[in-house]
């Protein structure tokens, strides 16, 4: 028995758009972007005092060490000649260190560097970590199986301990620092994509995506990653923090980054010899800017959790 | 539990041989990636070319990679990690004699974390969102945030150059104090075992700065996760079930923490590993002499064998860890089977 065509409908029906079709009302473009993200960036601001606190700190330190050409014109490689571990003064307010340098100045001008590194390498670890969670994921098979052995192998050591021997081995340190630091957060962006992926996987629309003969690369991309943003954003973050202290925790063993480039844990290294004789400043000036950054992206961390998901606590 | 704990036990330890496979592998290509040679430290300044060549020959560093690594397995099976070309003694004997050193500090360091970590967390999370709630969570995030060598600094600022209180950060013990007997290697315990009082308090007062810095970095990371989980079991509805049956406050608490426990104790592990490359940089400015002094400097002066041996020894201690977190977590969670 065959069931009666029903022309009406069949003719009122819109017509099946082809594989690929844009939705129809995506408005990229639109003017009012920049002010609704801004107005968003207040809006989580405002919602705690820990988004307040953390965007301040990140937002501080990001026009501060941009702008730090500009607003601190001491050379950070002056040779203050006659005054040696100069203690906080007018003239220099956090002192001098051991070659005579300016300890302020330094600090402030070493937020670009190490902001720099963290970033670049954060960011290339998101672009990796992503798109191998997003296949692996996705596909799974045998890809997904080398790939999480491979993660396992290097998550099996303390990754301090792996990035000092990989940094000290190459002569390159800056790219070396980046290349190593991007190596340690791509695991952890894995891991995440791909557990997010598995839960979606199998999701009403992702089937529905993929019945109307939307490419695997295409589900991917514009269906399952847009729903892995919000535990990423935290993990950024998070990263972020990480990725700074490693930076300069490199640079305090002597590996990486070395004296006389302004850099914090550098500075923290070579001041370090003058504590037990009481010239505190040289090294806890540049700590005190380091943990005030690791702080506020913690903080961020959190409160960018808590503005998601605000059933917790 | 008996027979199915050997098996689990035996998987375990099977599943280590390729990791620790990979890891040699890697950390092998690693060190050899650069530029840097140890024969051309073992030359020094003023060498030949020819002279760094004969030097690299007898070290065997003129050979292809492959047959390298070969070498260095077949070796490292027989238990010979090479000789550091620094001190000019066998790797396994120096990582032998320094591990104890290293075991005794972190021992100290996690087991105050954990203990001070724990309760913070608790009472932060009894009181959620009240005054204490906000203070401690601002206190931990801070503690969070404070890189482990700056917060090893501060201590020696504040308790050895101000305060007066703590020795001079040079060591485990002071220097002319006789030291007892090679038991387990472990100062503090070797001499409070051998009648060496004097020593002993000596070794105390030296481990409490690096291990009262390991405890308060580490710990924080712990007063964290444990707020976090607890925050969680508190309102479980099988807590407040209890809570309307009448039970007791202390017991409410007694009962979330029972049922954070596996959870807290998977954290450790975790946290431990994270601790062991902290635990390296302190003892690099309390000049412990450690496994982690032992393994930084090989790695600043490419010497080569020692580097190995060290992150071998590294991965093998935080796989060993896992695994305890793993069996304690089978051990009191009746959900949890080991397979």
């Amino acid at each position: 028995m065959s069931t009666p065509p029903n022309d009406k409908a069949a003719a009122s029906a819109r017509p099946m758009p082809d594989a690929g079709t844009p939705p129809a009302h995506v408005d990229h473009d639109r003017p009012g972007r920049p002010k609704a993200a801004a107005r968003g960036l207040w809006r989580f601001m405002t919602s705690s005092m820990a988004a307040f606190t953390g965007t301040t700190i990140v937002l501080a330190f990001v026009v501060v060490g941009a702008l730090a050409d500009v607003l601190v014109r001491t050379d950070p490689l002056q040779v203050f000649g006659s005054d040696l571990l100069h203690p906080p003064s007018a003239e220099h307010w956090f002192g001098t260190d051991g070659n005579g340098m300016d300890v302020f100045a330094r600090t402030i001008h070493a937020i670009q560097i190490d902001l720099v590194i963290s970033v670049t390498a954060v960011a290339i670890s998101i672009v990796v970590g992503v798109a191998l969670g997003l296949v692996a994921g996705y596909r799974g098979g045998w890809f997904e199986m080398v790939l999480l052995r491979v993660m396992d192998v290097l998550q099996a050591f303390p990754a301090l301990i792996l990035a000092l021997a990989v940094v000290a081995a190459s002569q390159e340190s800056i790219a070396a620092v980046i290349f190593v630091i991007a190596l340690l957060d791509i695991p952890v962006f894995i891991r995440m994509t791909r557990g997010q992926v598995l839960s979606l996987r199998d999701a009403m629309y992702v089937e529905a995506a993929r019945a109307t003969g939307n490419k695997p690369w295409r589900i991917m991309w514009r269906h399952i990653m847009p729903n892995t943003l919000p535990p990423l954003i935290i993990q950024t973050a998070v990263r972020l923090a990480w990725s700074v202290m490693i930076v300069s925790s490199l640079a305090f063993v002597g590996v990486g980054i070395q004296v006389p480039t302004p850099e914090w844990g550098a500075m923290i290294r070579h001041g370090s010899a003058y504590v037990t004789s009481g010239q505190w400043w040289p090294s806890v000036f540049p700590g005190l800017a380091l943990m005030l950054l690791v702080l506020g992206f913690n903080l961020l961390a959190d409160a960018i959790q808590d503005h998601l998901d605000p059933r917790k606590d | 539990m008996g027979k199915g704990l050997g098996r689990y036990l035996l998987y375990r330890i099977l599943l280590l041989i390729p990791l620790l496979f990979g890891v040699s592998i890697l950390t092998f290509l690693l060190v050899r990636l650069g530029d840097s040679s140890p024969a051309v430290m073992v030359a020094g300044p003023t060498a030949t070319l020819e002279q760094i060549e004969d030097i690299e020959a007898e070290m065997g560093l003129d050979r292809s990679l492959p047959e390298q690594y070969w070498t260095w397995l077949t070796n490292a099976a027989q238990g010979d990690l090479g000789t550091s070309w620094m001190s000019n003694r066998p790797v396994t004997e120096e990582l032998w004699e320094k591990l104890p050193i290293t075991l005794e500090l972190i021992g100290f360091g996690i087991v105050g974390a954990i203990i001070f970590g724990v309760i913070i967390g608790i009472a932060s999370a009894v009181r959620q969102r009240g005054l204490v709630d906000q203070v401690l969570r601002i206190v931990t995030l801070a503690g969070v945030s404070i890189p482990i060598f700056w917060g090893a600094l501060l201590m020696i600022a504040f308790f050895f150059t101000v305060l007066g209180w703590a020795p001079a950060p040079l060591g485990r013990v002071e220097r002319g104090l006789e030291l007892p007997p090679h038991i387990t290697g472990m100062l503090v315990f070797d001499s409070l075992v051998s009648g060496y009082y004097a020593t002993a308090m000596s070794a105390l007062a030296h481990i409490a700065l690096p291990a009262l810095t390991i405890t308060l970095i580490t710990g924080a990371t712990i007063a964290k996760q444990a707020r976090a989980a607890m925050v969680e079991t508190l309102g479980s509805p099988a807590v407040r079930y209890a809570r309307a049956c009448g039970m007791s406050e202390r017991g409410v608490v007694w009962l979330a923490f029972r049922n954070a426990l596996p959870d807290l104790i998977g954290f450790f592990g975790i946290t431990f590993s994270l601790a062991l490359g902290g635990a390296a940089i302190s003892e690099l400015i309390f000049s412990w002499g450690g496994l982690g002094q032992l393994g930084l400097e090989a790695i600043t002066n490419a010497d080569f064998a020692v580097v190995q041996g060290f992150i071998l020894v590294m991965g093998l201690l935080t796989a060993a860890i896992y695994l305890i977190a793993d069996l304690l977590v089978a051990a009191i969670d009746p959900r949890v089977k080991l397979q």
